[in-house]
């Protein structure tokens, strides 16, 4: 995984941290071509599955001599069918992900476009297929899953240039065409600040999930979002059309504090109860330990 | 409660500074658009104590400064009630309204009184070396204290000062008199206070002064009942003595309202009806007895129903004859036919009414009567061609000359110049000769205004004499009060004893001159009847009350006296030769008593009057003056009694620096907060 010239995104010594990475999913995916995962099929895979008695017709080299030799019976070896993962990196581009200021990086989606970069070449490194998603108040744009180095050059080239759109967020409708037009079972990795307050913004993660698709959501905050650390009284303005509101944000601290751990927990809960990873990517904190806390297997939790 | 300036409530415009300030001071934040703005809206609803809610105190500070700044400029004031202590002295001429409505009652005392307390109080306020004139401003205007330094004086004259009467309001005359009052002061700031009740005829909306700073107060009355009273009362006498007489009352007053009216005969009733008052007027008619009617007596009536000023509410009526002289016409040419009658001019001039004092009794007698007559009953004795009177006649002559009488002798015909030289030559003003004719006919020089010939001659201008009787010159009292253009006397007057004799040196009638067909002589024939009596009869009445009555002071009177119908004896003066009678406030007959001699007394009844309540004033409508003039408030005196400017702006002070002092300590709680967090 060394085309450069289409992801200069991603820092080289950060993609050097991710070389001991593995995007794994626990559970079984759907998928014809061979790769690293699980597959519901049997087939050609290393991993033994079962024997079972011969029939006519079976290929002679699946049979188990030494089985053979032990029952004296025709036994035939299966293995597990090891499916490739088809990985849709979904993008919010909603016009509060423009906040941050210098490099891309420093602005919220120039930090979620990367840590989707930086997952995506994780994905197409061990051979499974990724694709990417845009979306704000609806799907806006959809690169189908595929392996191979032309389609990781384009997908780089969309993550490389995100814009962001004057659009709010509308979660439910973009999850409801995400699982539409997905696919089979696969993985959804969802990168967004959340920031639709709807009431049932957050129920189509649970029609993704039980779609089959893996799910993972990247709650991408900046760090003035998470400790608002002004320190004079500001006439604050919305990036989504809201009203204006004038505050000292030292005497609101502590309150909007609590309604920001709020909001997270409630979206955490949430992502829980549907089968959904969430990891809170703080801008604050490094990449590497947002996608390692993100790729690590969590046995607390199942997810996909 | 009141403004003195409430056009300055123009300023509490400014309350929108402040509010501009705090708009400008929140546009001035730094912007930054936040995307997780929505969870800030909630911390900004579960915790208040927003930027905007910390920086209201400062807000509703500065607005509450500039709202007591345009108050402090609108010069709030409790009560109408104005303020003279001031720290400079000023010349303050105080009006009081002493005219009868302000004997209403007010809040706890009559108006007056409360008139009276109020200038008490100013004149205490005043500041040292200030200078005060009080003036009443019932009708006529009086001086109660002439401008001076001397408060305490002014306001002993204050205490002793009483309404009384039934004065009419003459507050622009009395103004005139307060200025001039103040007109002679050196201090620059110079104020005049109204005092009054506002009543619609005392005018005190269109009182103005550019001389001085003019202040009118207007009291209130508490009463708030209608106000019927007499506007008239006139007797008809019957033909016959036996014959009733019809006493007519005329009535004013409220809309409607029904009253009670009681008829009295020297102040015992004699009769009672109710009479109803439609549309602010009525009256109602009294059948008396004729013969109980008699001379000397007055005749009364006043309304029994309580109202709001009683003062209007009774009239009296002299069954004098007060105010009529009576003239003994003496003729000598008696002529059988009326056009050649030597008394036809004089006769039809002295029954004309001149307008004020009435037509004078005239009694005519043939030169053969003069013996038999009483010369008594008689004010003047007009000799007209008379011969010349007898040894006897002269005599009784000469006695009702000496005791006050006028005697006028006329020239004519029968006129013996010699014979009157010999029996009257101690009582003519000058000695006749011989009677000639003049060729061409001569007129009459103007001469100048005297008591006898009170117009001095005008109107005789073309008067023409073919014929009149030399006269020598007058005597050392005696004086020449018209010539004829050749110089030689035409009127000549004179005193003997206590009266007066004048000397026509001309015809009466048109024989010797055509005196009689100028305008000039009516108020000639007047003015010599007047002249001569030797006591002048007053204008004729009823008179306001309050009214200033002139006339001549009585020939021979040694004191007069004035008996008011309050039982009062007054002194007149004699020291002038015309008398005036100011005391007039009370309503009711004036009888004035005359001591001729050490011992004698006895009424003049031409100088007895009636007064009667000026029933302007009895109208209560009240027309206050416009409040800006009411309210005029200077630097310095005169200005409402309110609270000083410096308090408001002191108080605005305060109140701003509170909106300080709560935000600094709000501030600084927050910043404890703040580190308490970090």
């Amino acid at each position: 995984m060394s085309d450069g010239g289409a992801r200069s995104m991603i820092d080289p010594s950060f993609v050097e941290r991710l070389e001991h990475l593995r995007f794994a999913v626990d559970g079984v995916v759907d998928g014809l071509h061979t790769g690293l995962h699980k597959s519901r099929r049997r087939g050609g895979g290393l991993v033994f599955a079962e024997h079972r008695d011969y029939r006519p017709g079976d290929d002679p080299r699946t049979l188990d001599w030494r089985a053979f030799a032990r029952s004296d019976h025709h036994r035939v070896k299966r293995f597990e069918h090891e499916a490739q993962l088809r990985a849709i990196m979904a993008l919010d581009i909603s016009g509060s992900m423009a906040y941050g200021t210098g490099a891309l990086v420093q602005s919220k989606i120039g930090f979620a476009a990367t840590l989707l970069g930086a997952s995506a070449e994780v994905l197409l490194r061990q051979g499974d297929a990724a694709g990417v998603a845009l979306f704000h108040s609806q799907l806006a744009r959809l690169i189908p899953a595929r392996g191979g180095h032309a389609h990781a050059r384009a997908l780089m080239e969309v993550l490389a240039t995100p814009a962001t759109a004057a659009a709010r967020t509308n979660l439910a409708q973009t999850f409801d065409e995400l699982g539409e037009r997905a696919g089979r079972q696969g993985a959804l990795v969802i990168a967004s600040d959340l920031l639709d307050f709807d009431e049932g913004a957050l129920r189509g993660l649970n029609r993704l999930t039980a779609r089959g698709h893996r799910v993972m959501v990247l709650h991408v905050l900046h760090e003035d979002e998470l400790s608002l650390p002004f320190s004079e009284p500001l006439r604050f303005t919305g990036t989504e059309g809201e009203p204006a509101l004038e505050a000292d944000p030292r005497l609101l601290r502590e309150a909007y504090t609590r309604e920001l751990t709020s909001f997270r927990m409630r979206i955490k809960s949430t992502c829980a109860a549907a089968g959904a990873r969430y990891v809170l990517a703080s801008m604050e904190r490094p990449m590497h330990e947002i996608l390692r806390e993100a790729l690590a297997p969590d046995e607390g939790m199942r997810w996909g | 409660m009141g403004l003195g300036l409430p056009l300055a409530l123009l300023g509490l415009l400014g309350v929108g500074i402040p509010l501009w300030i705090h708009r400008v001071r929140k546009r001035t934040l730094r912007e930054l658009a936040l995307p997780t703005i929505a969870l800030l809206e909630r911390a900004v609803a579960k915790r208040r104590r927003t930027l905007t809610f910390r920086d209201r105190p400062l807000l509703y500070a500065r607005i509450a400064l500039a709202v007591l700044f345009a108050l402090a400029l609108a010069r709030p004031y409790l009560s109408r009630v104005a303020s003279y202590a001031t720290e400079r002295p000023i010349a303050l001429a105080v009006l009081i309204d002493d005219s009868m409505s302000m004997q209403r009652k007010g809040t706890h005392e009559s108006l007056f009184e409360g008139a009276r307390t109020r200038a008490e109080r100013v004149l205490n306020e005043l500041a040292p070396e200030s200078e005060v004139a009080i003036i009443l401003g019932g009708n006529e205007p009086r001086t109660l204290v002439a401008r001076t330094n001397d408060v305490p004086l002014a306001l002993r004259a204050l205490g002793q000062l009483e309404a009384l009467g039934a004065r009419g309001t003459a507050l622009s005359q009395a103004l005139a008199l307060g200025l001039r009052e103040l007109g002679g002061s050196r201090l620059s700031a110079k104020e005049v206070l109204v005092l009054t009740d506002c009543a619609s005829h005392a005018g005190a909306d269109t009182l103005e002064s550019q001389a001085a700073h003019l202040r009118v107060e207007c009291l209130e009355a508490k009463d708030a009942r209608g106000n019927p009273y007499i506007a008239g009362m006139t007797l008809s006498e019957g033909r016959e003595l036996d014959d009733p007489s019809l006493l007519t009352v005329v009535l004013g007053g409220p809309e409607r309202e029904d009253v009670e009216l009681v008829v009295t005969l020297d102040g015992k009733a004699i009769g009672q009806q109710g009479a109803s008052i439609e549309h602010g007027s009525g009256s109602v008619e009294f059948s008396l007895d004729g013969r109980a009617l008699r001379r000397g007596r007055v005749l009364g009536a006043r309304i029994e129903t309580d109202n709001a000023l009683p003062l209007d509410d009774q009239r009296e009526l002299s069954l004098d004859d007060v105010a009529a002289l009576s003239v003994l016409l003496v003729d000598g040419d008696p002529a059988p036919n009326q056009l050649d009658d030597e008394l036809r001019f004089i006769s039809l001039a002295l029954n004309l009414d001149d307008g004020q004092h009435g037509a004078p009794r005239v009694t005519r007698i043939d030169a053969d009567g003069l013996s038999a007559i009483d010369l008594n009953g008689f004010d003047v004795v007009v000799l007209a061609n008379v011969r010349a009177p007898s040894e006897l006649e002269a005599e009784r002559l000469v006695d009702h000359v000496a005791r006050g009488g006028g005697l006028l002798i006329a020239a004519g015909e029968n006129f013996d110049a010699f014979g009157y030289r010999g029996r009257l030559s101690a009582l003519l003003p000058a000695l006749p000769r011989s009677s000639a004719p003049v060729s061409p006919a001569l007129g009459v020089a103007a001469g100048a205004a005297s008591e006898l010939v009170p117009s001095g001659g005008a109107g005789l201008e073309t008067a023409r004499t073919t014929k009149r009787v030399l006269l020598e010159a007058p005597n050392e009292d005696s004086k020449a009060l018209l010539t004829l253009s050749d110089g030689t006397p035409l009127v000549v007057a004179g005193r003997h004893g206590r009266g007066r004799v004048a000397l026509l040196a001309t015809t009466i009638d048109d024989d010797w001159s055509d005196l009689p067909l100028t305008p000039g002589f009516l108020p000639l024939v007047h003015g010599l009847v007047r002249g001569l009596a030797a006591v002048d009869a007053l204008p004729r009445g009823p008179h306001p009350a309050g009214s200033v009555l002139s006339a001549r002071v009585p020939l021979g009177a040694r004191a007069l006296y004035l008996m008011t119908p309050d039982g009062r004896r007054i002194d007149l003066a004699l020291d002038k030769p015309t008398l005036r009678i100011t005391d007039t406030a009370v309503p009711g007959v004036y009888r004035t008593l005359a001591a001729l001699d050490q011992r004698s007394e006895r009424e003049l009844t031409q100088l007895s009057f009636t007064i009667v309540p000026d029933t302007r004033d009895s109208d209560l409508t009240v027309r206050r003056p416009m409040p800006q003039r009411e309210r005029v408030a200077t630097a310095g005196a005169g200005r409402p009694r309110g609270v000083e400017s410096w308090f408001w702006f002191g108080f605005g002070l305060l109140i701003l620096s509170e909106g300080y002092v709560r935000v600094l300590l709000a501030r600084r709680r927050e910043a404890s907060l703040v580190d308490a967090q970090g």
